[in-house]
């Protein structure tokens, strides 16, 4: 698929070594769950490129995925959390096609989302997966009407509806996401930012996918609002019983609507497991660190916290060894030697960490 | 449990702001009528939504509101002096000697084609009678007492070379070097990752008590105002509906918007059960609901709230705008003690 990628600056690492039967990290949350996406050995970097008049030169790479392992299984939400610059978007984007993977696939069921093999299979990966951003704003042509854009879709891939039909699957998603069929005759800068996040969540349920890319949804919008689209996220997602991959750097929030959480630091995934296990006992410190960094309202808790030194290195020079080293709190010199890989530590949680921790970790002394 | 307020220790005082701004489509009145104070020593937060006038007000007490805005009704007093009654070259004494203000994003407020060293001296020689040598090593103790490592160095960097938490460590020194009375933090850490956020609160925290500052935190997130804050003023359709210790007040919240915005947050303890919501949507600014601002989303709303509600004093250093509070703060205990 050449035309998906639009970065000049797209990279391909040429495959050297043959495929090695790969062990996948985490496991379904119910048992007769189905895996729907699968991410292999994925990397996708960005080179640094100085250009003069003739020649460009590459001065390095920026490795915002840099070797993912991912199952995402049927119905499923599984939040995916870690800091800035982390490539929770860069990982996303590549699941859905929008950028092309300098090395490892991904895969929808039988077909290589990246490599369809003829028409038909692309435009049924294009259905199946569908992407909701942020601010929808910018991804919602301002000079169209709510309705002509929920239509185009099934323009494209049910060319056997009249309009009629088309129209009356318009009305209906319309009320499904809590809006009136007279919202489908506005323009997008005519809706507050939670209508608009409504117009978002319909545009990609139109088409009944079967697994959503939902990049950072709530976090344009007010708390009283938030609290709405997450309700009409939890019910959408069981009435239609999508698998949605929820990113977003508020924690209480992926706590509250996933049922597993994929913590990523610099590239990686560092820990993965079932939403309680990972919050309610960590085992990876950056793990520790990010839920102690939470201000939390409760008053009749108070939070243990533990202050991560420094900032976060760059996804160019990364550190020897652990990637986490540099800010560790139980850093040891074998840290900074060996990249430590995911591994099962307890229960279904796996985590990339030499010194993993094995207690639970006490954050909150009632008052 | 004392039922009149101590008037001895404030050190600034909003009384009955009404600041207006002139729009195409009419007159936003973004604050209505707002009321509130800062003690000495104390780190008060300002919360609501979006729109509900918190940087508004900040803009107010330093009059730097936008051309087609002004201040037109009321009091800011200061130690005593009604800031909204000084010339504006009095004034310029007051911002940042005075009160000092920290935006939400640091990029744009360092300018990028100087070092940090020049816009830290800058400052620190406008307002302080020192040489260019004092400025730069006031200037530098500042910045290792904001943990900037190797600050010797370093100062003599551009903003670009520092990350987001960084340049706001930055932002806190310069802010800091004129040794402020009261320090206005418009949502400082919003645009910050939770590790580094929790430094740059950390440090916040540490200076106001080191220094002795008052602290006027303005933020819509109700985890770092619990954390960071010892009062809370909440702040709905510009104007304060209640105000209280932190603690207390999220422990046993009275206006019902107070109470709405406390249950819709996941918390991180709370199950996966439906959050609450508030109906309706936030109100607009240039033909507001008339009497209480919130009454076509409150559930307790009756025809007397078609009135402006009074600010009541109601003991435990607490005060609340709306004319149900007791009856539903009665209601509400009933229910917890049932369950
Ligand atoms: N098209 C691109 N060209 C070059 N570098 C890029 C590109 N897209 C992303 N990056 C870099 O890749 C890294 C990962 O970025 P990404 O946007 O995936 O992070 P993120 O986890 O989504 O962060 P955020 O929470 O800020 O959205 C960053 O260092 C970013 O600067
Ligand atoms: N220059 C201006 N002209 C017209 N209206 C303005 C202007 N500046 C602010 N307002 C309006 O005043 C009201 C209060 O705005 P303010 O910026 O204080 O909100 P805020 O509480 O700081 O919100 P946020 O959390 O989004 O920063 C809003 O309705 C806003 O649209
Ligand atoms: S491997 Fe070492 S440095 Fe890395 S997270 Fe574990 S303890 Fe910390
Ligand atoms: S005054 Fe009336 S409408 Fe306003 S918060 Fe109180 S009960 Fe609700
Ligand atoms: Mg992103
Ligand atoms: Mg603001």
């Amino acid at each position: 698929m050449e035309d998906t990628d639009s970065s000049s600056n797209n990279h391909v690492i040429e495959e050297s070594v043959s495929e090695i039967e790969e062990v996948f990290p985490g496991s379904p949350t119910s048992a007769n769950a189905e895996v729907v996406i699968e991410v292999r050995n994925l990397r996708k970097y960005f080179s640094i490129q100085s250009k003069s008049l003739l020649f460009t030169k590459t001065l390095g790479y920026i490795k915002a995925v840099d070797g993912i392992d991912l199952q995402l299984f049927s119905g499923e939400v599984l939040g995916l959390v870690g800091e800035s610059g982390c490539g929770k978007s860069t990982l996303s984007k590549t699941i859905v096609g929008l950028e092309k993977p300098s090395l490892g696939q991904v895969w929808y069921r039988d077909a290589n989302i990246h490599q369809p093999i003829d028409k038909v299979e692309r435009l049924q990966i294009r259905r199946n997966i569908q992407m909701v951003f942020q601010d929808p704003y910018t991804s919602l042509n301002p000079r169209r009407l709510i309705k002509d854009t929920l239509e185009e879709p099934l323009l494209i891939h049910h060319p056997e509806m009249t309009k009629e039909d088309r129209l009356g699957a318009v009305y209906k998603i319309l009320q499904q996401v809590g809006l009136e069929s007279y919202h489908g005759y506005r323009y997008p800068h005519e809706f507050s930012g939670g209508q608009r996040q409504r117009v978002g969540l319909a545009r990609a349920l139109i088409m009944n996918p079967e697994v959503i890319l939902a990049d950072e949804p709530v976090s344009a919008l007010d708390v009283s609002v938030q609290a709405s689209i997450l309700n009409l996220m939890q019910d959408l997602q069981s009435e239609f019983n999508v698998a949605i991959i929820f990113i977003a750097h508020d924690l209480s929030v992926v706590k509250h609507v996933s049922n597993r959480v994929a913590v990523m630091y610099l590239g990686r995934i560092v820990e993965i497991g079932p939403t309680e296990e990972v919050f309610d006992r960590p085992s990876h410190p950056y793990t520790v660190s990010l839920i102690s960094a939470i201000p939390f309202a409760d008053p009749t808790v108070k939070k243990r916290k533990v202050i991560l030194e420094g900032d976060v290195p760059s996804p160019v020079n990364l550190p020897p060894g652990c990637r986490f080293s540099s800010r560790c709190y139980k850093v040891q010199d074998r840290c900074k030697e060996e990249d430590p890989i995911l591994e099962l530590k307890r229960g279904n949680t796996w985590s990339a960490c030499l010194f993993p921790e094995d207690e639970p970790v006490l954050f909150f002394e009632e008052r | 449990m004392s039922d009149v307020e101590d008037e001895s220790n404030k050190l600034l005082e909003v009384v009955n702001l009404y600041t207006y701004f002139r729009t195409e489509s009419g007159i936003v009145k973004a604050l209505d009528g707002v009321t509130f104070d800062v003690r000495k020593n104390e780190a008060v937060a300002i919360v609501g939504e979006s729109g509900c006038g918190k940087t508004v007000t900040a803009q107010s007490i330093l009059r730097i509101l936008p051309k087609n805005g002004e201040s037109v009704e009321g009091e800011i007093n200061y130690m005593g002096v009604d800031l909204l009654k000084l010339t504006s070259k009095q004034m310029r004494t007051v911002r940042g000697k005075e009160i000092a203000l920290l935006f939400q994003d640091p990029l744009s407020a360092l300018n990028p084609v100087f070092t940090i060293a020049r816009q830290m001296t800058d400052v620190i020689s406008l307002h302080r009678q020192v040489d260019v040598e004092e400025a730069r090593q006031i200037a530098i103790d500042m910045m290792n007492r904001v943990g900037i490592p190797e600050a010797e160095t370093r100062i003599d960097d551009y903003p670009h070379q520092y990350s987001g938490g960084m340049r706001q460590r930055i932002l806190i020194a310069r802010a800091l070097s004129l040794e402020p009375t009261l320090l206005l933090a418009d949502e400082p850490t919003t645009a910050l990752d939770v590790t580094i956020q929790a430094q740059v609160l950390d440090i916040i925290r540490s200076m106001q008590k080191d220094m002795g500052l008052s602290l006027m935190l303005i933020t819509h997130d109700l985890g770092v105002v619990r954390e960071t804050t010892d009062r809370v003023h909440i702040f709905y359709g510009g104007r304060v509906v209640e105000s209280g210790p932190t603690a207390n007040l999220f422990l046993n919240p009275k206006h019902p918007y107070t109470i709405a915005l406390l249950e819709s947050i996941p918390s991180f303890k709370k199950g996966k059960g439906k959050l609450a919501t508030i109906p309706g949507v936030v109100p607009q600014l240039i033909n507001p609901p008339i009497g209480c601002r919130f009454h076509p989303r409150c559930v307790y709303a009756t025809d007397i709230c078609k009135t402006r509600p009074p600010i009541e004093f109601i003991g435990d250093d607490r005060k609340i705008a709306c004319f149900h509070w007791k009856e539903i703060d009665e209601q509400r205990m009933k229910n917890k003690g049932s369950k």
